[in-house]
């Protein structure tokens, strides 16, 4: 049984280049509303750059890319919060322009900094907190804005693990309440397993589309034993991309020597 | 007994912790005062062996710029030169904002801006009061023009470099979520440009108090600069160095009870952004 969903972002045989070197070339996807979709590549392979595209963020060379969407939440790498202003302000910044009453304004932010878990350090500038809690402030802006896509461009890789993982279920939580549509970009195949319904494997770069997986929601479990096959399939996919990224590398070394 | 001494103890150390650092401050103080010191010394020394004409005594002095105050003989020519440099220096952060402010979001204007601004720079005072006399005549505008030729530059330079210093990171992160020029322009251009813009202002007033002296002596009737020009006629060396001592004092307000109160603002934001960087 499978329900017509409507699709929010759709790339048609996108190509990117920065100068002369080609990050993106062909690319073909499409995120379905209300799903949770991964991007799993190799670092440096141009995952960064399709989320910064789907952010309007950069044009594309070549191709076409859909956007249906109205509200976008970006949850960058960094957390990117100004640094003059409270947690609470951070938050309000984004929703100014949305929510002109202030007292509703904070009220909103004030609801999703509880969600994680921040209430008591809403009067904090973001020098004073540290980098698990920096990350928390980001996702709490970019929930706030009542998206209907976030984008998260690796998050919590500052992060270590055992606190990651908390952080991931809380945010799993959040999302499967809100069902919210959600582009992930990650190397870590562990974090890209338990949070996604689907998971796109890319090449390296010129990046591509490499493989397509669903995860169904009993696999989404790190006691499963699915869960380890498949997180070793899909390590085994980025070895050979690693496999063939060393090859073209000799190979332009050669050349070079030539 | 024995809890009443080690009481008294303690509050003995603490008095001595408290007389030592006091203590400190005055010491650090008198290395500040020191040179201040030795400078008046040599001033009073010197008028010892000179006229009051050549060299007249630091108590002479004093008593010539009391008698200017009680008198009221320095408050028209206060007045005007103050009002000339707060029109001078308000026009030039108008001018500045506005040239400093294009210069900074627009790459064209940046590139066409620089030179001129070195020439400017390089120019020497004295030119732009020439050529102020000659357009305007003797009057309150040679002042305000090289004040502004002064303070123009500089603080379009600041706010030219203080707008392309802006976090680029902070400005992708308001355009992926939407928000609207007038709110960047609000709560992320202006809080990260205020840093320089009073940095700006406080070497530009500094410049200004010198240049509109000069201004003045060379192209007005009037103001601190045309009655020190009277001083040199008269030979009234003491007004001289009345008028040159109200002059520091005048920048030196400028910059602690004008500038400083609103700087100390920012640059608690400043040091956050900075422990923030690392």
């Amino acid at each position: 049984m499978k329900e017509k969903r409507k699709t929010l972002v759709k790339f048609s045989e996108v190509h990117k280049r920065f100068g002369s070197l080609q990050v993106i070339k062909d690319l073909n996807f499409k995120v379905p509303e209300g799903e949770v979709v991964s991007f799993i590549g190799l670092s440096g392979c141009g995952k960064s750059t399709t989320l910064r595209i789907i952010a309007g963020l950069e044009e594309v060379n070549k191709g076409t890319v859909e956007r249906k969407f109205n509200n976008l939440g970006f949850i960058f790498q960094e957390p990117r919060l100004l640094p003059w202003k409270t947690v609470l302000d951070n938050i309000c910044f984004v929703l100014k322009d949305r929510i002109p009453n202030k007292v509703e304004r904070q009220e909103i932010a004030l609801h999703y900094l509880n969600l994680m878990e921040l209430t008591q350090f809403k009067d904090y500038y973001p020098a004073q907190l540290s980098g698990g809690m920096k990350s928390r402030v980001s996702v709490a802006r970019a929930l706030a804005i009542d998206p209907d896509i976030i984008l998260m461009d690796e998050p919590f890789s500052d992060i270590d693990f055992p606190l990651r993982l908390v952080l991931i279920d809380s945010l799993k939580d959040i999302l499967e309440k809100e069902s919210k549509t959600v582009i992930y970009v990650t190397h870590d195949i562990r974090d890209a397993l338990l949070l996604s319904d689907r998971i796109y494997v890319l090449t390296a770069r010129p990046m591509q589309l490499k493989e397509e997986l669903f995860i169904s929601e009993e696999v989404r479990d790190i006691n499963n034993p699915k869960f380890s096959e498949l997180e070793r399939y899909v390590i085994n996919l980025l070895k050979e991309e690693l496999e063939i990224k060393r090859l073209d590398e000799m190979r332009a070394e050669s050349i070079v020597i030539k | 007994m024995k809890e009443f001494i080690t009481k008294l103890k303690y509050r003995f150390q603490k008095k001595m912790i408290l007389m030592i650092r006091t203590k400190l401050k005055f010491l650090q103080w008198l290395k500040r005062l020191s040179g201040i010191i030795v400078l008046l010394g040599m001033w009073e020394l010197l008028s010892l062996f000179f006229p009051p004409i050549i060299v007249p005594s630091v108590e002479r002095v004093f008593l010539t710029l009391s008698q200017m105050v009680i008198s009221g003989e320095i408050w028209l020519p206060l007045i005007h030169t103050v009002s000339r440099v707060l029109i001078g220096v308000s026009l030039s952060i108008l001018l500045g904002g506005i040239l400093g402010t294009l210069a900074g979001l627009i790459n064209g204007i940046h590139e066409a801006i620089r030179p001129v601004i070195v020439i400017i720079e390089n120019m020497p005072p004295v030119v732009w009061v020439i050529i102020a006399v000659i357009w305007f005549g003797l009057g309150a505008i040679p002042p305000i023009f090289v004040i502004m030729s002064i303070a123009v530059p500089i603080i379009t330079i600041h706010l030219d470099q203080g707008i392309r210093d802006i976090d680029s990171s902070l400005r992708e992160m308001s355009q992926s979520f939407g928000v609207k020029t007038s709110t960047k322009l609000h709560d992320l251009y202006l809080p990260a440009i205020s840093g320089p813009f009073f940095s700006a202002l406080s070497v530009g007033f500094g410049l200004a108090w010198r240049g509109v002296v000069m201004a003045e002596f060379l192209g007005s009737m009037s103001g601190i600069g045309n009655e020190l020009n009277w001083a040199r006629f008269n030979l009234e060396t003491d007004k001289v160095f009345a008028y040159t001592i109200v002059i520091v004092v005048l920048g030196l307000a400028t910059e602690y009870l004008l500038i400083k109160p609103f700087q100390n603002r920012t640059i608690k934001t400043e040091t956050v952004r900075r422990r923030n960087k690392k």
